[in-house]
């Protein structure tokens, strides 16, 4: 909780001010599909990261008129050290993750958060997908 | 450029949303197939080619199946392929249940999700046929996810368009064929541009960003969601809302 939902908190709390300030900004708020749907063991990264989406949507409703953005992520499991270390805590390997996924593989890192970073996404806040 | 030789159909491209992604697209090197029924299309087509780049301009009715088929047939002949869909065309033709006619409810289904349903389903069968997969972008709305009094065949047919965007993209992915749906909320184009006053400022301040959206911000939506930006997403819905749905 500390990580997930004080830090993005923090990070926010001293962001806004400077794009509200500035009159422009885009925030990306990193949460996951576990912040959208329950999955067997995520209790506690599942809640950070619902906290994270329900947050990111009051700081959209808060700051929409002061041109700054507000958005969340949902990622499934992408490419990253961080999917390494859950495929060994749940004990299933990178090919069975992969496998789990329509595509067929993990995602990979980025692309999403550019499009969300620039101005390309200037009508988008507080949501992506609900 | 983002999409350099793909070829692409834009359903609705005659005007609104529809012309601002055909003029991107066709930017970011896109073959682009404009489908309308208004003449205007063909206009837009010429300016485009006058541009330099490659176009065509179909007349289709989406709700006519043979139309729909003819729009894919055309654009194979003329490009060799087809890479993306973008199902645009939609009307809004509104009015309480009670005093809203069958005939009413009927255009606006018809238009609004069988129109999608018919051009994805001979998009697909091309695709799949090529074995090159591809991208399909549907044309949601806020009212894929929230009602709104007086919106009832519109959030009706636009919450199929939510569930038929997630059930191809579940179907279709393994086939490296990728179906999302893009979710505006209230944008500036001609489909309210005839409102009078009072009606688009109820609009404006229903979007916490307090105004309109631009026909453009929901185009380049849709060419993320059509680019290869976008390669790990399937059967989801992009917002373009200004905060709308956020509330």
């Amino acid at each position: 909780m500390s990580i997930n939902v004080t830090g993005v908190f923090l990070g926010m709390k001293h962001d806004v001010p400077i794009m509200a300030e500035q009159k422009n900004g885009s925030i990306i708020n990193a949460s996951s599909e576990a912040g959208i749907i329950g999955t067997p063991g995520h209790v506690l990264y599942g809640a950070s990261k619902g906290a994270v989406r329900i947050m990111t949507k009051d700081g959209a409703m808060e700051y929409a008129q002061a041109d700054v953005r507000v958005i969340s992520i949902h990622p499934g499991y992408i490419e990253t050290a961080m999917a390494d270390y859950a495929s060994e805590q749940i004990g299933r390997s990178k090919e069975e993750l992969d496998k789990t996924y329509l595509l067929g593989r993990m995602g990979k890192p980025a692309k999403m958060v550019l499009f969300l970073a620039c101005d390309d996404s200037s009508f988008s806040t507080g949501a992506v997908s609900n | 450029m983002r999409l350099e030789n793909k070829v692409a159909i834009i359903t609705g491209g005659a005007s609104g949303i529809g012309e601002a992604t055909a003029r991107l697209f066709a930017q970011e090197g896109a073959k682009v197939v404009i489908a309308d029924l208004a003449d205007r299309g063909q206009e837009i087509s010429h300016d485009l080619i006058q541009q330099g780049y490659e176009s065509l301009f179909v007349k289709a009715d989406v709700t006519n199946e043979e139309h729909t088929k003819n729009m894919i047939e055309q654009t194979v002949r003329q490009f060799g392929q087809l890479d993306i869909m973008f199902a645009n065309a939609g009307i809004a033709n509104e009015a309480n249940i009670h005093e809203m006619s069958y005939e009413q409810w009927k255009k606006t289904m018809d238009i609004n999700l069988s129109g999608v349903y018919l051009s994805d389903k001979y998009a697909i069968e091309q695709m799949r046929k090529q074995g090159t997969g591809g991208a399909i972008v549907n044309s949601g709305s806020i009212h894929s996810f929230v009602g709104k009094d007086g919106v009832t065949a519109y959030a009706a047919a636009k919450g199929g368009v939510k569930l038929l965007t997630q059930t191809l993209g579940i179907t279709y992915s393994k086939e490296g064929i990728r179906v999302n749906a893009v979710c505006p909320g209230y944008i500036d184009t001609p489909l309210i541009a005839d409102s009078p006053k009072e009606v688009k400022e109820h609009l404006v301040n229903l979007h916490p960003m307090g105004r309109l959206g631009r026909a453009d911000e929901v185009a380049k939506a849709v060419l993320f969601l059509a680019s290869e930006d976008a390669s790990f997403i399937a059967g989801t819905t992009l917002l373009v809302d200004g905060g709308y749905t956020a509330q």
